[in-house]
């Protein structure tokens, strides 16, 4: 018995636990985001997007063969001295704690219309954050294993909304290449919020089981989470053409509306209920990786952290988040975010590279 | 001396009213004063008579006695009783008085003899009721820890197969038996479990539902960590898959740790049929577990926040039978949910010719007259039934009763919240499984490997691995001989 | 510690128990209003201006009379107005989400139904397989009226409107989603079964025709079955060889149709293409379509040849007097030409001209063939 093994992450935990840094409730409202610039041909915008992730998992993965027990706080801590390490630390938190509150804000509004319109927004809020906190407050084994279980669901889910290809039309779709490989390429960079999560990897590989397996999960998780993104924004332009998807809200739930089962009503609300334990594993791992960053930055204990960042998240998206705020971030704060990423850590990937070089020369030597 | 010796012996045996002590002479001509000590109603009288003092005192030539030694040349020439020894030490020698050996000292002896002479009324061996299957033996394990260990050395000729005796108890001094296979159990799981157990400081351990809540790692979650047993052949089982059994003398009850979450949900009978008939079981019993738990609480968020969602055709009848109902939907649910509990223990506690009469009575007269009175609507009435039948499905009793426990809570999550307090329990509750420990072990991990046995049964012969959950040294279960007849016939 | 650690958590649990209950507005199922049926109607005011109307159907649960039907008339300047103006008459709280059916009044469809779409688009519990129908009639009276059998009107229609797939190429999209999905895209139209009274009971008439949100006009139903025919996909109907009252051969089949579009300049061309597939269910002409393949042949070719007649004589009506895109051609022109360009697609295809083939086959003729 290794019970020490027992404690970290298995292939299939890490890449699991990666899709559900991406896949949440984004989810039914991406297509809108991509369908306003790129039109029906926003699928191909989702494919492109992807060049993000692949890239930070590629940038990720030199990083940790060159660094193979330290994480990211502590790696930036090492390579650019303390002060500047941790200014870049906190711009590498700043984008968990805003993921975790717009993903929070966005799910309490969309139980607020669908489920639980009877409930205030703050008690809305108030239950999926300590709902997510107890699961974040349990630790990364535990969410990981936590998201394997859901996303098959997730997957499922995903495979019964190919039901409603039957209703749709494929001219829907036509003609390809529409708007121009312009505003093609325009959209995905909309879609960089969407698309952000990956930047975990080398924030949790110590806790990884197989460490050369890595970059093989990160990509393999890519290709889920893209597949899903694109399946997502395929389907609903397929099945409610780009004008009607872009007059609703939440476009994809819109989807499961023409899946019939003679026993309830409407299968929307069976994904609904199914879909909001993917959403609240989804703040879980965000909320998670918040503590966590912040623990390491300040050295402090990971549970108190846990429990001081809930008041924290509960302001931030009670107060601070609304409909401009939203739209801010994702017009600027998340590209800035997602370039700043992009050259940090390539930054550190040829930082660490050296590093290790030296490193072997001298042990050589 | 030996009165001085017996004085000590009584003494420390603690009661004078059932240890026995008989004065006698060994010989024929009566040259060795001698005594004989034992607890009157531990030993077969037929033993003592038979074997112990009639060669003693009648067979033994005096003329023939060696000067030294007298003790070794009367045990080899003399006492019958097959468990026989000499013990020097006088604290040995009274431990092993308690457990219904006799012990026979003189001022001649250099030691005591020791005779096995344990006797008593046990209750034979029997099918365990609560556990009865239709195929598969029929045995049971009993109050006699031998009797237990004797059962299971028939079953299994390993010589890996271990028993290692403990007590536990300060006043009661239990013999409780670790039992495992050597080579196949983790040895940092058997020094765990053994730590565990010396470190138990209490007076009295009665049964092993007992000493199991002193043993689980989460005393206070819902779910129970430890599955008790009366059956060999499921011990015997769970033993070959890495576990360590322990065995409590007095229990009838036997267990293994670590238990995980599905092994509660296996039942015998499962690997004894046909594998789609197992399956199908087995899907049965994940949608039982799942509606005794939801369907309540989906019931009630349906009836209270989602109408839209109720097809047309199944609203209107509930509607209508409603109608003129004066609780609310949620103190109606928990009220029927309550008499069904108390339906359910009283059913349980109640020996059996009465228990039809409370059925009859909780049952039929409850139920109809609960409608009649419009106290209930017939529609709560047919989904807490439909509940308290799920919960039969579910194999082991005690998770049963904890699945039961949990829907309460459901319930009251689901008034407060509706469905996002569904959905909000089941993350919490599959948080909480994910996180708990047993013994080190992950309590509740889905393996890729072991799905072959857990939501799933495969035919047995694929299953060729022991489950990957239980940690073990010894991964392979059975060959891949099958592969070799399909072909031959094929 | 335990004892203390429970005591805590259960007070904490009740507390935030109570916390949630409190100014919790729910109302159980039996103090809501269910309504199977909702018509929408306008109404002209004295000083010029409109009314909605808005009348719902409401079950009355009575413990032994089974249940009864009741209709509350909604009135105001606006959708939500007359909502609250219907509250004032109700005993119960009004709740969207289980209707049947929704009825449209002629007047509402020709003014425009966008500002009623618009309160169902936002509702999230909307039932969104609700069937819709337009009709002239009197839309409370409709939804109030005494169908033979005691049926529920609301019920009734949206019974009928969904076994309206069966002989008249009907298709089964008139439905509330269907409705957002062909009003709100470009190249697209609605049309809804237009309902009438006819001899006490509810029946299909024709179609009304929409252009945008708005009515444009209805045709009979011999004109919705043609349209129908080159309009869906994979629908079910009969067609009738009609010789005299003595020599006719009816014939009862799926049609599918494909659309191409071809753009030839400025200028669109579009091809529909129709397979007809089906069985001869009556036929008191040719025996020798029993066993003679010839016969068959001439018997499909006929049969299409009558089909195309059928269906050019109504894209005639469409292209002179409707002048609307009934076909949603314009759809399959967009997918050609790129989406948001400001084309009007009702024009271009009523300007453009448009091929239909029909090709019939036989499968069955049932047991046999009696004259």
């Amino acid at each position: 018995m290794d019970e020490k093994n027992n404690n970290l992450l298995t292939d299939n935990e890490l890449m699991f636990f990666l899709v559900g840094l991406l896949v949440g409730p984004a989810s039914s409202q991406f297509p809108n985001i991509l369908i306003k610039v790129a039109m029906q041909d926003a699928w191909i915008s989702a494919i492109i997007a992807l060049i993000y992730p692949i890239a930070i998992v590629l940038l990720s993965s030199i990083i940790i063969k060159n660094n193979p027990c330290e994480n990211m706080i502590n790696l930036t801590q090492k390579h650019y001295g303390s002060i500047i390490g941790n200014i870049f630390n906190i711009i590498f938190l700043l984008e968990w704690i805003l993921t975790a509150s717009i993903s929070t804000y966005d799910t309490v509004t969309i139980l607020r219309t669908y489920l639980v319109s009877f409930l205030s927004v703050e008690k809305t809020l108030l239950v999926v954050l300590a709902i997510t906190a107890y699961g974040a407050y349990k630790g990364l084994k535990t969410l990981g294993k936590f998201n394997e279980l859901i996303s098959y669901f997730m997957l499922l889910f995903v495979l019964i909304s190919l039901i409603s290809l039957k209703e749709g039309s494929l001219t829907n779709l036509q003609p390809v290449f529409d708007s121009g490989i312009k505003n093609i390429v325009k959209a995905s960079r909309h879609a960089s919020y969407y698309y952000l999560g990956f930047e975990a990897l080398p924030l949790i590989y110590p806790a990884v089981k197989n460490k050369q397996n890595i970059k093989r999960c990160g990509l393999k998780a890519v290709m889920i989470s893209g597949g899903i993104w694109v399946t997502n924004t395929l389907i609903t332009i397929y099945h409610l053409g780009i004008d009607v998807s872009l007059k609703k809200f939440w476009p994809y739930t819109a989807v499961y509306d023409s899946i019939h089962f003679p026993a309830i009503n409407n299968f929307k609300y069976i994904f609904e209920l199914t879909w909001h334990l993917v959403i609240l594993k989804l703040i879980s791992n965000y909320y998670f990786l918040s503590s966590y960053s912040l623990s390491n930055i300040l050295n402090v204990n990971f549970n108190k952290i846990c429990l001081y960042l809930y008041p924290l998240l509960f302001f931030i998206s009670y107060k601070v988040i609304n409909i401009s705020f939203i739209n801010l971030s994702l017009n600027t704060i998340f590209p800035m975010i997602s370039t700043f990423n992009i050259i940090f850590f390539a930054m550190t990937a040829i930082l660490s590279v050296k590093r290790s070089k030296k490193a072997n020369v001298k042990g050589a030597s | 001396m030996m009165e001085d010796n017996i004085n000590y012996i009584v003494n420390e045996l603690g009661s004078e009213t059932t240890v026995f002590v008989k004065r006698f002479s060994v010989g024929k001509n009566h040259s060795v004063p001698a005594a004989i000590i034992f607890i009157n109603n531990l030993i077969d009288k037929n033993i003592v008579d038979r074997d112990i003092l009639t060669p003693l005192m009648f067979n033994v030539d005096d003329e023939r006695l060696p000067a030294e030694n007298i003790e070794g040349f009367l045990l080899q020439n003399y006492i019958t009783v097959y468990r026989s020894f000499i013990e020097t030490d006088i604290n040995k020698a009274i431990e092993t008085v308690k457990s219904g050996s006799s012990l026979i000292l003189s001022d001649k002896f250099n030691g005591f003899i020791i005779a096995d002479t344990s006797g008593g009324v046990y209750r034979p061996i029997q099918e365990p009721v609560n556990e009865a299957t239709i195929a598969g033996s029929h045995e049971g394990f009993v109050e006699n820890i031998e009797v237990n260990m004797s059962i299971l050395k028939r079953y299994i000729k390993d010589k890996n197969l271990v028993f290692k005796e403990l007590t536990i108890g300060r006043r009661t001094q239990t013999k409780l038996v670790l039992v495992y296979i050597n080579d196949i159990a983790d040895k940092e799981l058997i020094k765990r479990v053994e730590d565990k157990i010396k470190s138990i400081d209490i007076d009295d351990m009665d049964c092993t539902g007992m000493l199991k809540q002193y043993l689980e790692d989460k005393p206070l979650s819902p779910f129970p960590q430890v599955m008790l047993t009366e059956r060999p052949d499921t011990f015997k089982a769970d033993i070959f898959g890495g576990r360590v059994g322990i065995l409590l003398n007095g229990s009838p009850a036997a267990f293994v740790i670590p238990t995980l979450f599905f092994d509660f949900f296996q039942a015998k009978e499962d690997y004894s049929q046909r594998t789609w008939i197992a399956i199908f079981l087995r899907i049965l019993r994940i949608i039982a577990t799942f509606s005794v738990i939801t369907v309540p609480a989906i019931y009630l968020s349906l009836i209270d926040y989602n109408v839209e969602l109720i097809p047309i055709k199944f609203l209107r009848p509930i509607v209508q039978f409603r109608e003129g109902v004066a609780l609310t939907p949620f103190l109606e649910i928990l009220s029927l949910e309550i008499v069904t509990e108390f339906l359910r223990e009283g059913g349980f506690r109640l020996p059996p010719k009465i228990a039809s009469t409370l059925s009859i009575v909780g049952g039929i007269t409850i139920g109809d007259m609960a409608i009649r009175s419009k106290m209930v609507s017939p529609t709560t009435l047919l989904i807490i039934g439909f509940c308290v039948i799920s919960s039969f499905l579910i194999p082991n009793y005690e998770m049963a009763q904890s699945i039961v426990l949990l829907k309460f809570p459901m319930l009251v999550a689901a008034n407060a919240l509706g469905f996002l307090g569904i959905t909000g329990m089941w993350f919490v509750i599959l948080i909480h499984l994910f996180s708990m420990k047993n013994f080190g072990v992950p309590y509740f991990t889905i393996y890729k490997s072991d799905l072959k046995d857990t939501f799933m049964r495969y035919p047995l012969w694929q299953m060729e691995k022991r489950p990957e959950s239980v940690p073990n040294n010894n991964k392979t279960k059975q060959g891949k001989f099958y592969f070799k007849w399909r072909r031959k016939n094929g | 510690m335990f004892n203390k650690k429970t005591l805590y958590l259960l007070i904490f649990t009740l507390l935030m128990y109570i916390f949630f209950k409190t100014n919790n507005a729910f109302v159980p199922i039996e103090n809501i209003d269910i309504a199977p049926g909702a018509a929408v109607d306008i109404e002209e005011r004295s000083d010029g201006n409109i009314n909605y109307v808005l009348p719902i159907s409401v079950y009355q649960f009575r413990e032994n009379e089974g249940i009864l039907l009741k209709i509350q008339l909604g009135e105001g300047k606006t959708i939500g107005e007359s909502r609250q103006d219907r509250q004032m008459l109700q005993n119960k709280k009004f709740l969207l989400g289980l209707e049947q059916v929704f009825i449209v009044g002629e007047r509402i469809a020709k003014m425009g139904i966008n500002p009623w779409v618009e309160i169902l688009f936002a509702n999230p519990n909307l039932n969104d397989t609700a069937y819709m129908t337009v009709t002239n009639e009197d839309v409370t009276k409709l939804l109030g009226m005494d169908i033979e059998g005691g049926a529920n009107p609301s019920e009734y229609i949206s019974e009928m409107l969904k076994s309206s797939k069966e002989y008249n190429f009907f298709s089964d999209n008139y439905k509330v989603m269907d409705m957002f999905i062909r009003v709100g895209s470009e190249g697209r139209n609605l049309v809804l079964p237009y309902t009438k009274i006819v001899d006490g009971n509810p029946k299909i008439t024709g179609m009304a025709i929409f252009k945008g949100d708005k009515m444009v006009d209805k045709i009979s139903i011999e004109d919705t079955r043609a349209m129908n025919m080159m309009r869906e996909n994979d629908v079910r109907g009969l067609m009738t060889i009609y010789k005299n009252e003595k020599e006719t051969i009816d014939f009862y089949g799926t049609s599918k149709r494909k659309v191409k579009c071809e753009k030839v300049g400025d200028k669109y061309k579009f091809y529909i293409n129709i397979d007809y597939t089906g069985d001869i269910i009556s036929n008191t002409i040719n025996r020798e379509i029993r066993d003679n393949p010839k016969a068959i042949k001439e018997f499909e070719d006929e049969m299409a040849k009558q089909a195309e007649k059928e269906c050019y004589d109504f894209i005639d009506k469409m292209k002179n007097e409707l002048k609307t895109d009934c076909l949603e051609l314009g759809m399959y022109a967009v997918a050609k030409t790129g989406r948001h360009t400001g084309i009007d697609w009702n024009e271009v295809v009523v300007n453009s001209e448009i091929e239909v083939k029909v090709k019939v086959k036989v499968d069955k003729q049932g047991r046999g063939l009696f004259t």
